[in-house]
């Protein structure tokens, strides 16, 4: 049997995973307001996230899942991130995908290197608070959202009922 | 002719700023109307066929089809009808930009708040502002904490006093009041009814390690706790019954909410305020005590980055070089490891111009250069 030797990182991805240690580590010190991040599994690349519904909104009251997967050329690439939980809102849709800009490369999305996990997570919730039925992920919620707000709110309440609870 | 002259007459002792003036058929009566101590500019055309046609002054003009419908509805005759319509509609139905007279109003105010403040003898501060707008109360309750109230003034309604901010739960349950005493008295009832709840979250500020709020204030009716690495609970309260089972909601990775959640649902039915409600939720979460918070030094800096930190890689060194490259824009001015930058412009398509890569900072957006790495 063959003795697997890890390769050793180079300088970049030495840097690239401290990055993300010391972002992890600074979240978990003073986490922003709402959420929680922590390290699922022995997997380096794979991070769990708990969002709160923000008050005042059809999502208070509710915990939402998220699944984060950090690409190996993180930060040069931007983290995907998929609501694990069930959510009734525009800009995310059956499967957990997201719709926001920060989290796409240019020239399409708005994606920096200067950006954290911090903020991502910080625009995620905020997205919850105002969806944005002008880019919709789920065209037939944006346009309830838009003509038949009560129906929406209805709606998104029950899910967060039935779905993002503990 | 004899009625037509009374007619012009009356007009002209009514009416004194209305002239008349006749072109081809029609009669144009233009001038002003005096209606509660204002002048209304107005013009009048009356057709042959006794047809009247109004224009009116701007403040007017909200009200135009109201007094359109008044005046047709009479069919009036003559001109003086008309008038007498338009002048009645402004005395009853539009507001006068004349300030109203408050001073009984101040009166009473001061007057309530000298009886006020003689009465109480647990008032800690109060503080009528000096435009009589509103009050600050503030009072000490048993514990020694001080509550405060903002009084404000309702002048166009029986109850006078209102209370528009308060440090307390639930603040809205307030009733408007015409005595400033009776307002006062619902807010220490209140303050002695939630006695509790603020005996319990100042166990929770002293005995544990709370994350958010980061300034609690006495409304906060919850507590974001740090439990261990990367997991918290958040304990939400009922103020005014805090021995009511608490809202409690894990956040972390999946392996601890379970055992967590798995501690809670077993404890669930041993639910037991009677020996004091933070002692009942921490056997809730089947915990000894909360940990505490770290002493400040042993937690380092909180910034994720110093100034002079490289922005992408949030460290200074990096094969033992500082940032190199500063960005040019005086209100950005980050710092960037050339390999740093150089990695992101390349990921990004930028441009390469001999020696140097031509991109944008990825913190201002601003035209950066950055020296292509070895």
């Amino acid at each position: 049997m063959k003795e697997v030797v890890p390769t050793p990182l180079t300088p970049m991805e030495r840097m690239q995973r401290q990055r993300l240690g010391q972002e992890l580590l600074k979240m978990n010190k003073s986490p922003p307001e709402g959420i929680c991040v922590s390290r699922n599994s022995d997997r380096y690349d794979l991070l769990e996230a708990n969002i709160t519904g923000p008050a005042g909104t059809p999502y208070d009251g509710g915990v939402f899942n998220l699944q984060i997967i950090i690409p190996e050329k993180y930060p040069f690439l931007p983290p995907s991130i998929k609501f694990v939980t069930r959510v009734y809102h525009p800009n995310i849709d059956d499967h957990g995908r997201v719709c926001l800009d920060l989290i796409k490369m240019p020239p399409a999305g708005n994606w920096k290197p200067t950006l954290g996990l911090e903020g991502i997570l910080i625009a995620v919730r905020m997205l919850l608070e105002f969806p944005n039925p002008d880019d919709p992920l789920m065209t037939h919620i944006a346009e309830e959202f838009k003509r038949n707000n009560e129906n929406y709110v209805t709606k998104a309440k029950s899910y967060t009922e039935k779905y993002a609870q503990q | 002719m004899k009625m037509e002259e009374d007619t012009e007459l009356r007009l002209l002792f009514k009416y004194p700023l209305i002239s008349k003036t006749s072109k081809g058929g029609t009669l144009i009566y233009k001038g002003s109307v005096y209606v509660k101590e204002e002048y209304y500019e107005i013009t009048i055309t009356e057709s042959s066929d006794n047809n009247f046609t109004l224009t009116l002054p701007e403040e007017l003009t909200p009200f135009k089809d109201e007094i359109d419908e008044v005046v047709t509805k009479l069919h009036p005759k003559n001109i003086e009808i008309v008038l007498d319509a338009v002048s009645s509609f402004i005395e009853t139905k539009v507001p006068s930009n004349k300030l109203v007279d408050h001073s009984d109003t101040y009166k009473h105010i001061l007057y309530e708040y000298w009886d006020f403040t003689r009465f109480y003898l647990n008032i800690k501060s109060s503080c009528l502002a000096y435009d009589l707008s509103k009050v600050d109360i503030s009072t000490l309750d048993q514990a020694g904490r001080q509550h405060a109230i903002q009084v404000s003034f309702n002048f166009y309604d029986e109850d006078l006093f209102s209370i528009t901010s308060s440090d307390l739960p639930q603040g809205n349950l307030f009733k408007k009041s015409s005595s400033l005493k009776d307002i006062y008295d619902q807010f220490l009832a209140a303050v002695e009814v939630f006695q509790p709840f603020f005996d319990l979250m100042e166990v929770f500020d002293r005995h544990c390690w709370v994350l958010d709020p980061e300034r609690p204030k006495r409304s906060h009716d919850y507590r974001r706790i740090w439990i261990e690495e990367n997991f918290s609970v958040i304990i939400t309260v009922n103020p005014s019954d805090v021995s009511r089972l608490p809202d409690i909601k894990f956040l972390g990775p999946e392996r601890s909410v379970d055992k967590y959640r798995d501690a809670l649902n077993a404890n669930l039915c041993d639910w037991d305020p009677s020996g004091g409600v933070f002692s009942g939720i921490l056997s809730l979460l089947g915990l000894e005590c909360f940990p505490q918070k770290p002493a400040a030094s042993a937690r380092g800096s909180d910034l994720l980055l110093e100034d002079s930190d490289c922005s992408i890689c949030f460290t200074s060194r990096l094969n033992n070089k500082l940032p190199e490259v500063v960005c040019n824009n005086k209100s950005c001015e980050k710092h960037y490891h050339a390999e740093c930058l150089y990695e992101w412009l390349m990921a990004v398509n930028a441009r390469r111009l001999f020696t140097e890569v031509v991109g944008q900072c990825p913190n201002c957006e601003k035209n950066i250069a950055c020296p292509i790495p070895k």
